[in-house]
């Protein structure tokens, strides 16, 4: 053994085996030691954000297998039922109906601060149902880009620009009559040009793009057509089973890959296909469709998410590449949120099936995915 | 130590095992001793032990810690079913807190290389949790100073790496 080794030479596996012991906080410490420590451990991504009772919240980190409490601030602001709007890039969107100082806003759930979405242009209506906000990464409190889903059939999107000076609302084209928007995805292209990305509960999709002048819809494919075609966009059988996948959400991956995945979060669900026998979608099967720009349907089922493991719910959608050995990560998996009991699951695609991703805890509530700024 | 190893030949009546370091020291145990290695196991069920077990990467000091880590733990594994094993297993868990708080740079660091080469899951497991006991609640240039670890990152890039994660860094 050469004496002139030391601890940055430490080989990779036993510093990650060393960092998966600590709390977060000394974890993430470690990775800003040197270059060499740095590579050696993965950032710790991603994390559930949990309520264990009325005023204590953890992150449940799936690797390393930590958790870590949670500010008390967050305790007051999502009292009761969970009403978490969004995640993403270590902030949390919250909607407090009982603290007037916060109504909506953005709150880093590990110093407490906040962001107040002070001039939110639906500040006063008390019926207002707001079902889900993203948002861009380093938000402050004079300048951050935010979208929400906004009113009870989810038709309109209230989105800024420009920090509280910019709200605006802009209504989704193309709906159909119980059409909704049923998930949001917020996306930043490398040259910084920002987009909000909406999928309606019909399959639709639709690009907000937003500019520091305002934002406009533009339909992701199809963009002649003034109604939506679902031929264009599924194959039997999928044209049809999309009804009964209520859950729906969007994935935009890093390199533009976009999936669309659909679960049927009411019973297990059978009837007629148009075009002769029966279709059977049983309770939670899930489904995931893979949008080609150039093929028409567009939207195609696959078997697999190109080595990724996805998330989704109330978090901005994040596609994490696995392949490259992630500890405690699974690839080709969907990572979701079941409502009743609040559960994590894991669905792997493989197998067809969910299974929980944290075993033997039972008095928790899941919130949502949580990603480390 | 070396009484409790020829006492277990005895009673065993095991096959002796020569280990060697990179200095060439040589050391005498116990399957039962030297088989906590997974490695030297392995080698045993192999049969390849008759000329000795050579250790390139283990130097002498650092075997003897490793053998008498393992005379302590075979002791424990061979009381199975033993009246004195309570007994037995606060001395061990006094032995090896002793062990592992005695431990410093470099010894350490050795140790660690150690255990995973020769693949024994417990002293690996203990000697790890003693470098995150050091880590814990230190700051990077704590770390840094703890460890010599030259901070190789540019100023910008450091800059860049609290901001992302300033909630870890507030203190």
């Amino acid at each position: 053994m050469a004496s002139s080794r030391g601890w940055g030479d430490l080989p990779p596996d036993l510093l990650a085996l060393i960092a998966d012991g600590l709390p977060i906080k000394a974890y993430t410490r470690v990775r800003a030691v040197c270059t060499a420590w740095r590579a050696a451990i993965p950032a710790a991504s991603p994390s559930l954000l949990v309520r264990l009772d009325w005023n204590r919240h953890d992150a449940w980190f799936l690797s390393p297998r930590i958790s870590t409490a949670l500010h008390e601030r967050l305790a007051t602001l999502l009292p009761g039922r969970s009403i978490c709007l969004g995640s993403g890039h270590g902030w949390v969107a919250v909607h407090d109906p009982i603290f007037y100082e916060l109504q909506f806003g953005l709150v880093d759930p590990l110093t407490g601060a906040e962001i107040p979405f002070s001039s939110f242009p639906h500040f006063a209506e008390h019926k207002l149902r707001v079902s889900k906000v993203v948002f861009a990464p380093n938000p402050t409190p004079t300048d951050f880009t935010a979208a929400a889903i906004i009113g009870n059939g989810g038709r309109v999107i209230t989105y800024t620009a420009q920090g509280n000076s910019g709200w605006a609302d802009a209504e989704c084209p193309r709906l159909g009559d119980r059409d909704g928007i049923a998930d949001v995805v917020y996306r930043e292209d490398p040259g910084g040009k920002r987009a909000v990305y909406c999928l309606a509960t019909s399959g639709d999709v639709h690009v907000l793009r937003l500019h520091d002048a305002g934002g406009a819809f533009e339909p992701l494919f199809d963009r002649g057509n003034a109604a939506f075609d679902a031929a264009a966009a599924f194959a039997p059988p999928y044209d049809t089973i999309r009804h009964c996948t209520n859950a729906k959400n969007l994935v935009v991956c890093d390199d533009g890959d976009m999936y669309q995945i659909w679960r049927n979060s009411t019973c297990t669900r059978m009837g007629p296909l148009p075009g002769g026998g029966e279709y059977r979608v049983e309770y939670n099967q899930m489904f995931v469709l893979r949008y080609h720009p150039r093929r028409r349907p567009c939207w195609v089922a696959v078997e697999d998410l190109g080595g990724r493991s996805v998330f989704i719910g109330k978090n901005n959608a994040v596609a994490l590449r696995v392949d490259g050995g992630v500890p405690g990560l699974r690839a080709n998996c969907v990572y979701w949120t079941d409502i009743c009991p609040a559960r994590a699951k894991v669905f792997d695609m493989v197998s067809g099936k969910s299974t929980l991703c944290f075993h033997g805890v039972e008095d928790h509530r899941a919130i949502c995915w949580y990603f480390l700024g | 130590m070396a009484a409790a190893a020829a006492e277990a030949t005895i009673d065993g009546g095991g096959k002796m095992i020569i280990l060697i370091s990179a200095d060439g020291k040589r050391f005498e145990v116990t399957e039962a001793v030297a088989s906590q290695s997974q490695l030297i196991s392995n080698m045993i069920e192999d049969d390849c032990t008759e000329n000795g077990v050579r250790l390139p990467n283990v130097d002498g000091d650092i075997l003897t810690m490793v053998v008498d880590y393992c005379n302590m733990h075979a002791g424990d594994a061979a009381a199975d079913g033993d009246t004195t094993k309570a007994s037995s297993t606060e001395e061990l868990k006094k032995f090896d807190a002793e062990l592992v708080q005695a431990l410093e740079n470099p010894v350490l660091f050795k140790l660690i290389l150690a255990a995973n080469f020769l693949n024994i899951k417990s002293l690996l497991d203990m000697t790890c949790q003693r470098v995150a006991d050091m880590m814990s609640g230190k700051t990077p240039e704590q770390m840094r100073e703890t460890f010599s670890i030259e901070n190789d990152f540019t100023p910008e890039e450091e800059a860049a790496i609290r901001q992302e994660n300033a909630w870890a860094f507030d203190d």
